[in-house]
């Protein structure tokens, strides 16, 4: 068992020695899920302050299509490791070989995207290396004086946002929430390095077999959990009101919720209620349509990242809350919204 | 003198009040709506051990001390009085003479089953013309062969009509009033036992309370909890006992009422304000608090008083008092505070009114009480 | 079988107070408990035991009150509860803790199974397990929602990005749990009662552990926290008004601007 430690006086000598920003391809989700071209985007950014580049790091099988994709939107160097061995994810071996390419390229920062796998992953690699990991961050800078890592990390389910640093140990790791940096236009012009590295596959064989692998057939997710949100109140009218926002939900990937009224008068069951009796949510986004902005409301919607409002008054509480409001019909401005989205993912 | 609750003492609060949130909560408003006893929540209950706080772990029970008890009380009745009341009134009275006055005999044959809920109890002493007047009671237990033969009507049981077990207050010497009445457990079940009405009442609803009816019920003798002519004795004593359940209930409604109070006072804007800035509701909910926490407190010690093994008539009746006039002083303020919609079924303030009338009436009145500690004042 | 749980005790909700336009997390006066996925790891364990035989531990890293947290775990039925707490303890990051959980994991000897909960309610991170896990030289699978079987090797279901996989693992191994997993027992009275009178709760330090100092607390840490901040306060953005169309369009705009859709 080695007894690394994370501030050994020899670290701050390695650390200067390392170099590049590497970001963690997790393609198995591409097209819907583009978290890695999000964290692409910053990883410029970071690489442009640290005067470094970007890196991706790409594990699987049959999967150099996505190389064109990662290098179209930022990627300088591609580290492809394909094999069989590593068609489906496996946090054992995809861990193993992660590890052996660190230790060789000894990138200063690493960056994954926080999946599901991306975060039971990221920190078996950060434990292998004995390197700081921060956990799903809505925030990432290059202090400018010291040159290292800001990582932005919320805590107590979003309450908190803590700031944290990992001034030795090398690479810096965080796993980025999804959604939190713009990706950047692609630009298939771009031109990268492909490295294809050797593997030393006897080094830890896996010790898990992932048997079996299907895609969720899709059942409502717990408001709590939806990353995106509509949330309907009394100016919604009625149940047909209410089927709009289920349909608006559809194009969006969106769970529909309701205040207290709707759910008095029966336009919707009582497990969408959302408010101080109800569910406390803190999705990405929530739009909430024909809603007043009443406290018992508003305190279970404090902790969603933007909130978007459409009300027809003007003086309506909810748009204190809303980070934008439209004063409009609910009706009309959904309506007008739904055949924009239509048209785009259809034209 | 330690006044911070034990780590123990923590965790049972916790646990009661989870699981009183999550279970009855939800259907506490309906169940008194529809004065219904929720079975499948009871059930669940059943097996946590509700039903046998203080009953000795030899026998299926929990055997908590009594401050322990009093916390769960209170969490029950905080979210739903009617259920605060069974568990009180199960444990208080009617688990507890057994367990103080049962021979080993008669623990190890009624103890089991009231500490695992498989029957729920029930203490039987008012009748139409004995009310706070309780030696005047008309019941007999008349010795026949081995066995005693009961006839006589009880009233306002709490528990009645899912009572297995009953604690039956009767007359084995009618001719002496005080010496005469002793206690009788009889099964509900026996022949010549039946329910009478079920009374539909303020508050409280989930909790069925009826009349019992004997005739010609017979008990083998060795039913008799102490000896013939205890029963007055048993009584008084198992009250006091009881008497500091009721008051944690009474300490779980005025504290639901000022937890209602304060949200509605904070949420509720008239005059550009939320209310809660007016000075007069900061001085009714400064007194509410104050009130209930003076109300747990004399809870505790009578608690307290009792585990230590020293006399606590005049504690207990301190504690059921204060805690029921608390109680309803806490819901008067809070309807109040709550304005018209107060007076509607959309808050839940008008249910705790309704609850707390009842605590300053059952186990002995609130003037009972204020006699029982002037005459330990005045001895 | 062995089975060891790891739980932590959290506050109950987050409180923080201001001071000198600093953030700090508020402890005094806030009431703690259980982290609620670990509720769901340790009726894991009791309910494996309960099938398989053997024996579960609980095992929690913290200062002196993490014993009420032990105390819950006991009155549910475990079987033995261990608390570590030792001063130098304070300022881990997951790192830190991994190694001084593994060092405890160590000294209770063989083990089958480890159990933790999918993330806490404070930190959030998800990261001890599978650390615990690579210190303990051992695999590790996450958000575990069902246990198939059990036998020389571990067959679990679980969900992953949307993905529902079956995987098998080889024993020992650690897996974290998440609340499809089961229903979480409450302790019964009678429970409590004897969680408290009749059980103990051993205290170990990290000299018992054999634990380098260097490797817990700050010294053990890589990370540590610069500052906190509250989230960005709510505070009342732009307002529009227009035709329904124009407003549509510029809530389309925002949607691209926070990364829901692609621009095209």
């Amino acid at each position: 068992m080695k007894t690394k430690t994370a501030k050994g006086d020899d670290n701050k000598a390695k650390a200067a020695a390392c170099r590049g920003v590497w970001v963690f391809a997790d393609h198995r989700n591409y097209f819907q899920d583009r978290v890695t071209l999000q964290i692409l985007a910053k990883g410029r950014d970071l690489a442009r302050d640290l005067e470094t580049e970007v890196g991706v790091v790409v594990l699987g099988h049959k999967v150099s299509e996505f190389v064109m994709e990662y290098v179209a939107h930022g990627a300088d160097i591609v580290y492809l490791v394909e094999d069989e061995r590593l068609a489906k994810y496996n946090v054992d071996i995809y861990t193993t070989v992660v590890c052996q390419l660190v230790e060789q390229y000894r990138p200063e920062v690493f960056l994954v995207g926080a999946t599901d796998f991306g975060r039971e992953f990221a920190p078996r690699v950060a434990k292998r290396l004995t390197t700081g990991l921060s956990a799903d961050c809505v925030a990432l800078e290059i202090d400018p004086a010291e040159k290292i890592l800001l990582q932005t990390s919320p805590s107590f389910e979003g309450s908190v946002l803590a700031t944290i640093v990992n001034p030795t140990a090398r690479p810096q790791m965080a796993t980025v929430r999804p959604g939190t940096f713009k990706e950047r236009k692609h630009d298939y012009h771009r031109k990268a390095r492909l490295i294809k590295p050797r593997i030393d596959w006897e080094d830890g064989a896996s010790r898990m077999e992932v048997l079996k692998v299907r895609k969720q057939p899709h059942r409502g997710v717990d408001l709590r959990e939806a990353p995106i949100v509509i949330c309907g109140g009394r100016g919604m009218g009625g149940k047909k009101g209410f089927g709009l926002l289920g349909r608006l939900g559809k194009l969006l990937g969106a769970e529909v919720g309701a205040t207290r009224p709707p759910v008095s008068e029966g336009w919707t069951e009582s497990d969408r209620l959302i408010g101080q009796t109800g569910k406390a949510i803190r999705p990405r986004l929530l739009i909430t349509c024909g809603t007043s902005g009443a406290v018992q409301y508003t305190t279970g919607i404090q902790n969603a990242e933007y909130i978007i409002a459409i009300n027809k008054d003007p003086d309506a509480l909810i748009f204190q809350t809303a980070d934008f409001g439209a004063v409009g019909d609910a009706h009309q401005v959904l309506h007008h919204l739904m055949m924009r989205l239509e048209k785009e993912t259809h034209g | 003198m330690d006044f911070d609750p034990t780590m123990k003492q923590a965790v049972v609060r916790r646990t009661a009040r989870s699981f009183a949130e999550a279970e009855i909560g939800p259907i506490a408003a309906a169940i008194d709506q529809e004065a219904r006893f929720p079975w499948d929540v009871v059930e669940k209950m059943k097996g946590l051990q509700y039903f046998g706080l203080q009953v000795p772990r030899q026998y299926g029970g929990a055997g908590l001390d009594t401050i322990s008890g009093c916390i769960v009380i209170e969490e029950l009745s905080r979210v739903c009085a009617a259920m605060g009341l069974t568990i009180a009134v199960h444990n208080g009275v009617a688990v507890h003479p057994i367990a103080v006055f049962g021979t080993d005999h008669q623990k190890k044959r009624f103890l089991p089953a009231l500490a695992r809920g498989g029957q729920i109890g029930a203490f039987c002493l008012t009748e139409p013309n004995a009310g706070s007047d309780a030696t005047n009671v008309e019941t007999t237990a008349i010795e026949d062969g081995g066995d005693l033969v009961l006839n006589g009507h009880k009233i306002f049981v709490t528990n009645g009509e899912v009572a297995g077990l009953a604690l039956i207050f009767a007359a084995t010497n009618p001719q002496d009033k005080k010496r005469g009445m002793s206690v009788v457990v009889v099964e509900t079940d026996r022949p010549g036992f039946s329910l009478g009405v079920k009374e539909d009442h303020c508050g409280m609803r989930a909790n069925p309370v009826g009349s019992l009816i004997m005739q010609d019920c017979r008990v083998p003798k060795d039913h008799l909890l102490g000896r013939p002519g205890d029963g007055y004795k048993i009584g008084l004593q198992t009250l006091d006992n009881g008497r500091i359940g009721i008051a944690a209930q009474a300490v779980g409604i005025a504290q639901a009422c000022l937890e209602a109070s304060i949200k509605y006072a904070k949420e509720r804007r008239q005059f550009n304000s939320p209310i809660a800035q007016f000075q007069a509701l900061q001085t009714f909910l400064a007194d509410m608090s104050t009130e209930v926490e003076a109300a747990r407190l004399l809870t505790y010690q009578a608690a307290h008083r009792k585990d230590k093994g020293h006399v606590y008539t005049s504690e207990a009746a301190m504690c059921k008092v204060f805690a029921s006039e608390t109680a309803m002083r806490a819901a008067v303020k809070g309807v109040q505070i709550h304005g018209g919609y107060g007076y509607t079924k959309s808050y839940p303030i008008e249910r705790y009114y309704r609850d707390a009338k009842a605590t300053e009436i059952y186990e002995g009145t609130s003037e009972i009480q204020r006699l029982v500690i002037a005459r330990q004042l005045l001895r | 079988m062995r089975i060891i749980v790891c739980i932590k005790q959290v506050p109950e909700s987050p409180a923080f107070e201001i001071e000198g336009g600093l953030v700090r997390i508020k402890r005094e006066g806030v009431p703690s408990v259980v982290n609620p996925l670990d509720l769901h790891a340790l009726e894991a364990g009791l309910s494996v035991s309960r099938k398989h035989g053997g024996d579960v531990f609980a095992v929690s890293m913290g200062p002196p009150p993490c014993e009420e947290a032990l105390r819950e775990a006991l009155a549910m039925g475990v079987d033995t509860a261990i608390l570590l707490s030792d001063r130098r303890c304070a300022g881990s990051d997951t790192l830190a803790t991994s190694y001084v959980l593994s060092q405890a994991i160590r000294e209770i000897g063989t083990f089958d199974l480890v159990i933790c909960g999918a993330q806490t309610i404070d930190s959030d991170t998800g990261q001890v397990g599978p650390q615990l896990a690579e210190e303990l030289g051992i695999p590790h699978i996450a958000y575990v929602e069902r246990i198939q079987s059990l036998t020389d090797h571990l067959i679990i279901e679980r969900v992953c990005d949307g993905f529902l996989e079956t995987v098998a693992v080889s024993l020992p191994a650690l897996i974290t749990v998440s609340k499809g997993l089961n229903r979480p027992r409450r302790p019964s009275f009678g429970g409590i009662q004897d969680a408290f009178a009749s059980k103990t709760v051993q205290v170990w330090d990290l000299t018992r552990i054999k634990a380098d100092p260097r490797l817990v607390g700050d010294d053990g840490s890589a990370t540590w926290v610069k500052h906190l901040d509250p989230p960005h306060a709510r505070k009342k953005g732009e307002v529009a008004t227009g035709s329904a169309r124009e407003l549509a369009n510029l809530i389309y705009q925002k949607l691209i601007d926070q990364n829901i859709i692609e621009e095209r």
